[in-house]
């Protein structure tokens, strides 16, 4: 990717990333740096794997930063200068960040595939493109309330795996 | 345990998640979600579950390696067009 479409990708993309990290972290702060973090990543990205879909490349990058920062790994050495999100804020609820164990994430994984794929689309888009139910909504072109129903169900059928056994 | 609305605690945990990640969340709607959580451990327990099962959500996404982008591009449409951004 060249450093002027960078430039242009952060104008119409920076905020809405920011706001997704922000959902995500509850800091936003560290929201801020990990949305440098993926630009800076997208700058340095091979041209060929941006091009195909960009926001969704954008996405990936800040899903991988996120599940990095929230194992708490070491980061490649050398790709930004200081890492200000490794210092964990004391506000960040820990109880809720706990790491479910290898079999409820084997179940959780299951009841994903399991889903019918319009609430599996939904759920994804709403995961990992941090898109809000409207905007679901209005790319589906289905309403508001039929996201929300389709988001329950779909938590509803991964929380009942995950209690099985 | 089943409240009056005839929810059980998971339940009633997966509206208010669901509920609380919609815009816009009024005050109104903040009160009435700790008001319901404050009122049986289990409801806090309930939700907390949801709360860790969505951050592992992350987790299961890159076990999958990519697949959530495989989706995007093939299962919906890109709709890079329309965002006024350009893919090349």
């Amino acid at each position: 990717m060249q450093d002027g479409d960078v430039r242009r990708f952060y104008f119409e993309h920076a905020q809405e990333l920011r706001r997704y990290l922000t959902r995500r972290l509850d800091c936003a702060q560290t929201a801020a740096d990990l949305t440098q973090e993926v630009f800076v990543r997208l700058l340095r990205s091979e041209p060929a794997s941006v091009v195909e879909n960009p926001r969704a490349y954008l996405y990936r990058i800040a899903s991988n930063l996120l599940a990095d920062h929230f194992r708490g790994l070491k980061q490649q050495p050398g790709l930004v200068g200081t890492r200000s999100w490794e210092a964990v804020p004391d506000e960040a609820p820990s109880p809720e960040r706990a790491i479910l164990t290898r079999e409820e994430l084997r179940r959780l994984e299951r009841a994903i595939d399991e889903l019918p794929p319009r609430q599996r689309e939904v759920i994804l888009l709403h995961k990992f493109e941090g898109l809000s139910y409207s905007a679901i909504a209005a790319r589906l072109g289905i309403s508001k309330n039929t996201v929300m129903v389709h988001m329950m169900r779909a938590l509803a059928h991964c929380r009942h795996r995950l209690a099985q056994d | 345990m089943r409240n009056k609305d005839g929810l059980s605690a998971e339940e009633a945990a997966v509206a208010w998640f669901v509920r609380l990640r919609g815009e816009p969340v009024t005050d109104g709607d903040r009160a009435a979600f700790e008001a319901w959580r404050k009122i049986d451990p289990a409801h806090a327990d309930a939700y907390r579950v949801m709360e860790r099962l969505w951050t592992a959500l992350d987790q299961i996404d890159r076990r999958l390696g990519g697949r959530n982008e495989a989706e995007s591009t093939r299962g919906f449409s890109p709709d890079w067009s329309a965002t006024g951004g350009a893919a090349s």
